[in-house]
């Protein structure tokens, strides 16, 4: 609980920063932040309406003593219609210490984000980040992970870690104890390289001794023939073994899709820009995957689209695309279709449609279909408001509509360092 | 409910379009969507009143006027700013002499797609991405702070969606089904649990 007053504290300085910044005498550290607010009016499955409400604010805060920074993101919210209490997320509340000009080396303390190569997570963490001069970049991080999805266990949970990359090869360690038990402890390796201009290679294998298991094994190939044509092709291996215990399953959700938890697949995705201006642009993706199931095991995923791009001549950019999705669940077959238009300085409007018909062994065949409309009202240079009516119809509704406002607003101000480089000069 | 909700509707519409007035009717779409479209000078007006024009403007190089349009070429590259100048103070992090120059992207580029790295056209850079991030970490934070990688891994919002279409209840256990370990990319189990198990996710 501790650490979110803290983070109240910081929202309440953020306010405070801003009522600041329109005070040029009172002198502040140089800074700049988001602020959005967000309301949602929607009919609900309970019969009764849904209000969520969010608030974010995003601060850095720069050049406090030794160059250090300080960097804030958080969300507060509640359900107006259900009547909830105010609860607050916390996505980073950290101190970044440099230790050489250029930021090379730097020490971060607090709650940050961290993606070393494994699975990405906010933590409670230190974590050490170094360069060497031949170019070897090494990490070294320690902390608790923090989850903001509901039904994750917190407790004893611990992550560690460490990182080493150095010329396109990447080499690392991570041990994670989650729920109450050791998910994984695990070493990966990597690497990415150009094998000439026209194609990369790309590779990673991972392994968990604390299960004894491989996690994953990845190769892929990235090849740009022309800059109008772009084509990607890997090959994956996956056990999510980090979703047993002791032999046993954690989470029977997981076991009906994949019993045995590994799945083999294969995607090809294709990039082609059809007129040298880009006016038109092809692109598609297909995924093939074998689930490790027995009996009807293979999974089909499809989306082949089109994207009309006149953004600099008429403001417009506008996408269709087919959808196709075949598992041993179900079928779907859907379109989905989207523009930006750029009306003026002032107002810009964004609208999507998605149809899909889809056939599921539970609830036989159905219709999903939303369509929704925002305009963006530019209200000064840097800040706007959203508004979007949002419809759909699927097997619970009719009718199921929804209304959408917010309001984002970035600032930034400060005075800075007393003896800036810049006055040095 | 319904009508409070046609009746707000009606009224931003109104509003913003009554508010839209003259401007609307004269687009110039090339000069309003560039990426240098929103630079102001009155923006920088404390540091032109410093520093003067020199430190964008490098008018240190000796031209012939013989050639008046070859001159006038190239005064307008040498004496426009070029991307390297606007992000040696606005994406230089621990080197920007101008210590509260903003560094959001979307600051001067009004159209994000036009500085996409040629990359991340691939169709599949969704999932691809962490392998170039792996091998070169700092290639993403040239352009990307931290915090652009919680938005879509760690942050949950119902209200914006990001990743998935808007009925995507409805139709997930299609996908899921046909690719599972797509999913736990970035849900972990108990999201799952939430819905299945009780019925009911607020947020």
């Amino acid at each position: 609980m501790g650490i979110e007053r803290v983070a109240l504290a910081v929202l309440a300085s953020g306010v405070g920063l801003l009522s600041a910044s329109a005070q040029a005498a009172i002198a502040v550290p140089g800074f700049e932040g988001e602020l959005k607010t967000q309301i949602e009016f929607r009919q609900d499955v309970y019969d009764h309406d849904s209000i969520p409400f969010d608030n974010y604010l995003k601060l850095d805060v720069k050049d406090l003593k030794g160059n250090s920074e300080l960097h804030f993101y958080g969300k507060l919210w509640k359900d107006l219609g259900y009547g909830t209490d105010w609860n607050v997320d916390l996505y980073q509340l950290y101190v970044e210490v440099p230790f050489d000009e250029k930021k090379n080396n730097l020490l971060t303390v607090g709650r940050q984000f961290i993606s070393e190569g494994f699975e990405t997570f906010v933590a409670d963490a230190v974590r050490y980040q170094g360069r060497a001069n031949n170019g070897l970049r090494y990490v070294f991080y320690l902390g608790k992970p923090r989850y903001f999805e509901p039904n994750s266990p917190s407790g004893d949970d611990f992550l560690g870690g460490f990182t080493f990359n150095y010329k396109g090869f990447f080499l690392g360690f991570e041990h994670l104890r989650h729920g109450g038990h050791v998910q994984k402890s695990a070493f990966a390796v990597g690497n990415f390289k150009y094998l000439n201009p026209k194609l990369s290679q790309f590779s990673r294998f991972e392994y968990d001794v604390a299960n004894g298991k491989w996690v994953s094994a990845n190769l892929g190939f990235n090849y740009f023939p022309t800059r109008r044509l772009r084509t990607t092709t890997e090959f994956e291996y996956y056990n999510g073994s980090y979703t047993y215990y002791k032999n046993y399953y954690e989470n029977p959700i997981f076991h009906n899709f994949s019993p045995q938890g590994r799945e083999l697949r294969l995607t090809q995705s294709a990039y082609y820009d059809l007129t040298k201006g880009g006016e038109w642009q092809l692109f598609g993706n297909y995924s093939i995957t074998d689930v490790q199931r027995s009996g009807k095991d293979t999974g089909h995923l499809l989306k082949v689209g089109l994207i009309r791009d006149r953004w600099f001549q008429e403001g417009l950019r506008a996408y269709g695309a087919l959808l196709y999705q075949n598992s041993w669940i179900g079928i779907l077959r859907g379109v989905e279709f989207g523009f930006t238009k750029y009306l003026c300085r002032k107002l810009t409007l964004v609208g999507t449609a998605d149809v899909a018909r889809y056939d599921k062994i539970t609830y036989g065949k159905q219709w999903a279909n939303a369509f929704y409309l925002k305009g963006i009202y530019q209200t000064t240079e840097f800040s706007n408001l959203e508004l979007g009516v949002d419809y759909r119809t699927n097997e619970d509704f009719n009718r199921d509509l929804r209304v959408i406002a917010r309001f984002n607003y970035l600032f930034w101000g400060g005075s800075g360092r007393e003896n800036r480089a810049e006055d040095r000069k | 409910m319904r009508k409070a909700i046609a009746v707000l509707s009606l009224l931003t519409a109104a509003v913003a379009l009554s508010s839209c007035g003259q401007e609307c009717k004269k687009v110039n779409y090339k000069e309003e969507l560039g990426a240098f479209a929103k630079f102001h000078h009155l923006d920088h007006k404390e540091f032109i009143d410093k520093h003067g024009c020199i430190p964008c403007h490098k008018m240190n190089v000796e031209m012939s006027w013989a050639d008046i349009e070859a001159a006038e070429n190239g005064s307008k590259k040498i004496i426009m700013p070029s991307k390297v100048t606007c992000h040696y103070c606005h994406n230089n992090p621990g080197v920007s002499p101008a210590p509260n120059a903003p560094t959001q992207c979307y600051i001067c580029h009004f159209n994000m797609k036009e500085i996409e790295p040629a990359d991340h056209k691939t169709g599949d850079w969704l999932k691809t991405h962490r392998f170039a991030y792996e091998a070169a970490p700092k290639k993403c934070s040239d352009c990307h702070r931290q915090r652009f990688c919680i938005e879509c891994h760690e942050r949950r919002d119902v209200i914006q969606h990001r990743v998935h279409p808007r009925n995507y209840e409805y139709t997930h256990s299609i996908e899921a089904a046909a690719d599972p370990a797509k999913c736990g990319r970035c849900h972990r189990p108990g999201f799952c649990m939430e819905c299945h198990t009780k019925g009911t996710w607020l947020r």
